[in-house]
C-alpha cells in the first residue's frame, strides 16, 4: 500500500519562516512583555518551550517550593456513595497576570501567580457523575482574548473550561462571571450535535483549542464497547457567541452505519502564520477488530491540517492504515522550522504510541525524513482484513525498538517460569502483529509508546525531547459466544477493571492485559520508560536515558529500569528540561545537553501533567499540577505546587 | 566493660546495637507515619518497621544472654539476616536514615564478635 495522504488541495510555497516563530494570538504575552502560558501545550505550536532564563543548570540545584494550593477536588474513588476516583492533569494557564486552573470537580480558580492566593473561583456545578471514561478527568482550561476588546464591556477576556458531560462554560477572567452571551447562558452542550449513533454522551477532557476567534473543540468517548458509535466530529465555535461555525466529520457518512469515533480527544496545535490547525486524529471504533469496517477511512489513526476558518482538509497522513491496535494518533502535532541543506523547511513532529516520529513538512504533509510502507503481518481472525503494509519511519529512531526486549529473568524467577510460560502462548510476529483468539503480544501496545503529552522543543537549536513508555500487553479477541459467558452478570465497569471491553456488534470482545507476573512485575526488560533527545535539523539521536522510577511497596526500583511514563517535558531557554510523568511521584529537572537529572522534588502523586513556566513579578515559577493516573498508580492528589529560585 | 539494661548486663557493643536498633525502629515507624516522604503508609515501610522491632528484640536476648543454646546461636543468625535484609530494604526505599543506622547496627555487633565473651550477670 502506498503512503495514505488523503487530500492534497494545495501546495503553497515554503514560506521562510523566522526560527522560533511567535504565536501571534492576543494574550500570548504578559503585561510585562513576558512569555505567557496560555494553552495545555504553553503555545499554540505545541512546542512546550519557556523563554524565562532565570533558571539555569547551574542554579536549579536550588529550586525550592514557593507556593502549594489545594482546591480540594480530589476523590480515590474508594467511597460506593462518593464520586469516582479523580484523573488530573490540567496544566494551569498562565496568562492575563493569573495562573488559571481547573479541576476534576469541574471548577475553575483564579490564583496570584506569585502567591496562589484565589483571586475567584467558578463552579460549574456539574454533577460528579463520569459518563464514559470510569473516572474523573480534566486536563485543563482554554483562554481567548479579544484583539479589539470594547472597554467597560465584560467578557472581553475569557476562560473556558470543558466537562466530563461535553458542555464547555465560558467564564469572565477578570471577574470569574459567567459569560452569558456564550451559548445557552454561558453554556455550551456539545451533545446537542451527538445525533449519529448517540450510544454515550461526548465528554470533554482537553481543553479546546483556541485560534484567533473560535474554539476547536474534540471529544472522548468509548471506543472498546461496542462497534458502532459517534462518529468522529470537531467543532468550530465562535469564542463570544458559542455559535457553531463549521464542523468536521472523520468518518465518511456512508460507513455510519458500521463504526465510529476516530475522534480528536487530544490537543491540538495552530500554525498562525499559515493559517493551518493540526488534528491528531484516533482510531476507529471497535478498536481492536476492523473485520465489519474494511473501507478506506483515511483520516482514521491520521494526522490532518485544517483550515481554521471553514474546517476544510488540507492534507492529511495516516500513521496506521486499518488501525486494529488502537494506536490513536493521541498528542498535539510540535510544529517547527526544520533547517536542511541551507533551507528553512515547515515542519511538524508527530509523536506516536508506536514510539515512532513522523516529521513532516506541514504545508503539504510530504514526509522530510523517510517513511517506508513496510509489509507487516496479515495473519488476523477470521473475517479480519488486515492492512498488508504499515508506515515505518526509520529516522527519527523509534523510542521503543522493533523487536520485544525479551523476557526478563528476575521477574521470571521470581514467578517460578510463568512469565515465559505465558510468552510461549502467545502469538508474535513484530510491530503489527494482529490481535489473535489465542493472545497476540503488542510491543509497543496502546499504553505507548509516547503518551499525549508529546514532546517539546528547543526552536533556537531545533532539539526535540520526548519520553517515552516501553510497554508489553496481551490483545485477546474472544468469539462473542464465550466472551458473553465470561462476562454474563458484569456491569461496564467491572468487565474494563478486568480487561475486558465488549466490541458489542463485532463478532469477538476482547481482553487487554498487561505482562505482568504474579506480583505485578513486569515480565519484560526495561528500560521501561526513556527520555531521549534528537537534532530535529538531521533526526538524529542526541541522547536517550532510562528516566523515572518505578516504585512498588515502597520501594524505589533502580533507575537504571526507568518508569513507564505519562506527561510531557517542557525546555526552557536556559537549556533545562522540567518533567514530572514518572510513575515515584517526583518532579525532576534534566540537563537538556547531557540527559542527566540535575533536581528533584517528592510531590503527593505522579505528576501527569507538563509544568506550566512563567515569569512573575521578576520570578521565574514552575508550578505543577500534580493529580496522578491510574495508568501509573492509584495515588492521586489535588496539588498545584510551584517552585521558584530563593 | 557492660551497661545494665532491665537487669541484664550488656557489653557495650551489644548495648549499641541494642541502642541502634530501637534507634532504627523509632526512624521506620517515623518514615511510616511521616506523610512528607514517598513511602509512608507502604508495605516496603511497614516491613521496615517489623524487622527493626525484631532487631532490637533479638539483640537484647542475645547480648543480654537472655537466651541459651540452639536458640542463641539461631537468633544471631537471624539477626545477621536481619541487618542484611532491612539494609537492601531501607536502601530501596531510599530511607537514608534507616540504612545509615543499619549499617551501624551491624558494625556494632562485628564489635560485639571482637569483644571478650562474658557470661551472663543475670541474677
Amino acid at each position: 500500500m502506498s503512503i495514505l495522504r488523503h487530500t492534497l488541495i494545495t501546495v503553497p510555497a515554503i514560506v521562510l519562516a523566522s526560527l522560533a516563530f511567535a504565536d501571534d494570538q492576543p494574550g500570548s504575552t504578559a503585561s510585562d512583555g513576558s512569555q505567557a502560558w496560555y494553552t495545555f501545550a504553553g503555545q499554540l505550536n505545541a512546542q512546550k518551550y519557556a523563554t524565562a532564563e532565570q533558571i539555569t543548570p547551574a542554579n536549579v540545584g536550588q529550586l525550592r517550593s514557593a507556593w502549594e494550593f489545594h482546591s480540594g477536588d480530589v476523590s480515590d474513588g474508594k467511597d460506593p456513595k462518593g464520586p469516582k476516583a479523580s484523573d488530573w492533569g490540567a496544566t494551569p494557564l498562565f496568562v492575563n497576570d493569573t495562573l488559571y486552573v481547573s479541576t476534576v470537580f469541574d471548577r475553575i480558580f483564579a490564583l496570584e501567580p506569585d502567591t496562589g492566593k484565589v483571586k475567584w473561583s467558578f463552579d460549574t456545578h456539574t454533577k460528579l457523575v463520569d459518563p464514559t471514561q470510569g473516572e474523573l478527568k480534566n486536563r485543563g482550561l482554554s483562554y481567548w482574548q479579544s484583539a479589539s476588546p470594547q472597554a467597560g464591556q465584560p467578557c472581553q477576556k475569557i476562560v473556558y473550561l470543558g466537562t466530563m458531560d461535553g458542555k464547555v462554560f465560558a467564564v469572565d477572567a477578570d471577574s470569574g462571571q459567567a459569560c452569558t452571551g456564550f451559548a445557552q447562558n454561558g453554556v455550551l452542550d456539545i451533545n446537542q450535535w451527538n445525533t449519529v449513533n448517540a450510544k454515550w454522551p461526548l465528554s470533554i477532557l482537553q481543553p479546546p483549542t483556541v485560534y484567533k476567534n473560535q474554539l476547536f473543540i474534540g471529544w472522548s468517548g468509548q471506543d472498546w464497547t461496542q462497534a458502532v458509535q459517534p462518529p468522529g466530529s470537531v467543532f468550530a465555535v465562535d469564542a463570544q457567541s458559542g455559535k457553531l461555525n463549521w464542523k468536521l466529520d472523520t468518518i465518511p457518512p456512508d460507513l455510519n452505519p458500521k463504526t465510529g469515533t476516530s475522534n480528536v480527544w487530544s490537543s491540538m496545535s495552530v500554525d498562525t502564520q499559515n493559517n493551518l490547525l493540526f488534528m491528531p486524529i484516533s482510531s476507529p471504533s471497535p478498536d481492536y477488530y476492523g473485520g465489519d469496517r474494511t473501507e478506506e477511512m483515511p483520516l482514521s489513526t491520521s494526522i490532518a491540517a485544517v483550515d481554521p476558518d471553514t474546517g476544510k482538509i488540507k492534507w492529511s497522513y495516516q500513521i496506521v492504515h486499518h488501525d486494529i491496535w488502537d494506536y490513536d494518533t493521541n498528542s498535539a502535532p510540535v510544529l517547527f522550522d526544520l533547517q536542511q541543506n541551507g533551507k528553512t523547511v515547515p515542519a511538524l513532529i508527530q509523536s506516536s504510541k508506536l514510539g515512532f516520529f513522523y516529521v513532516l513538512n506541514r504545508l503539504t504533509g510530504e514526509p522530510i525524513f523517510p517513511i517506508e510502507e513496510k509489509a507487516v503481518p496479515t495473519d488476523g481472525v477470521q473475517g479480519e482484513q488486515v492492512a498488508p503494509k504499515q508506515p515505518w519511519p526509520t529516522v527519527p529512531e523509534a523510542t521503543v525498538p522493533d523487536q520485544f526486549p525479551g523476557i526478563s529473568w528476575l521477574a521470571d524467577a521470581m514467578s517460578l517460569g510463568a512469565c515465559s510460560r505465558t510468552m510461549a502462548g502467545l502469538k508474535y510476529e513484530g510491530r503489527f502483529t494482529p490481535p489473535s483468539t489465542q493472545g497476540t503480544l503488542a510491543y509497543p501496545a496502546t499504553a505507548g509508546g509516547v503518551e499525549w503529552g508529546g514532546g517539546a522543543v528547543d526552536p533556537t537549536t531545533n532539539t526535540y525531547v520526548v519520553n517515552s513508555s516501553s510497554v508489553a500487553q496481551i490483545y485477546r479477541l474472544i468469539p462473542r459466544d464465550e466472551y458473553q459467558k465470561i462476562n454474563a452478570g458484569q456491569n461496564m465497569e467491572q468487565k474494563n477493571a478486568n480487561g475486558y471491553f465488549a466490541q458489542e456488534g463485532a463478532p469477538y470482545g476482547f481482553q487487554l492485559q498487561t505482562l505482568l507476573n504474579s506480583l505485578g512485575m513486569p515480565c519484560w526488560n526495561g528500560p521501561y520508560g526513556t527520555l531521549s533527545s534528537y537534532d530535529l535539523n538531521t533526526g538524529k539521536l542526541n541522547w536517550r536515558e532510562p528516566f523515572g522510577q518505578v516504585q512498588k511497596w515502597g520501594f524505589y526500583m533502580p533507575p537504571s529500569w526507568g518508569s513507564v511514563t505519562i506527561g510531557s517535558p517542557v525546555i526552557t531557554k536556559t537549556g533545562v528540561i522540567f518533567i514530572g510523568a514518572s510513575m515515584d511521584s517526583r518532579v525532576r529537572a534534566v540537563d537538556l545537553k547531557s540527559g542527566k537529572v540535575l533536581w528533584t522534588s517528592l510531590v503527593q502523586a505522579p505528576a501527569v501533567a507538563e509544568p506550566a513556566i512563567y515569569t512573575y513579578k521578576g520570578k521565574e515559577y514552575v508550578v505543577w499540577a500534580v493529580g496522578g493516573n491510574s495508568i501509573l498508580e492509584p495515588k492521586v492528589a489535588d496539588q498545584l505546587v510551584a517552585y521558584t529560585l530563593p | 566493660m557492660t551497661i545494665n539494661a532491665s537487669g541484664r548486663s550488656l557489653t557495650i557493643p551489644w548495648g549499641a546495637v541494642v541502642l541502634i536498633s530501637v534507634l532504627a525502629f523509632a526512624d521506620a515507624l517515623f518514615n511510616y507515619f511521616w506523610t512528607g516522604n514517598g513511602i509512608h503508609g507502604t508495605e516496603g515501610a511497614l516491613l521496615v518497621v517489623v524487622s527493626t522491632l525484631l532487631m532490637a528484640v533479638a539483640a537484647w536476648l542475645t547480648g543480654a544472654h537472655i537466651v541459651h543454646g540452639w536458640l542463641r546461636t539461631l537468633l544471631v543468625a537471624l539477626l545477621v539476616l536481619d541487618f542484611i535484609g532491612t539494609g537492601l530494604a531501607a536502601y530501596l526505599l531510599e530511607a537514608w536514615i534507616l540504612l545509615a543506622l543499619d549499617i551501624a547496627a551491624t558494625v556494632a555487633w562485628f564489635a560485639t564478635l571482637a569483644a571478650p565473651r562474658m557470661t551472663s550477670t543475670a541474677s
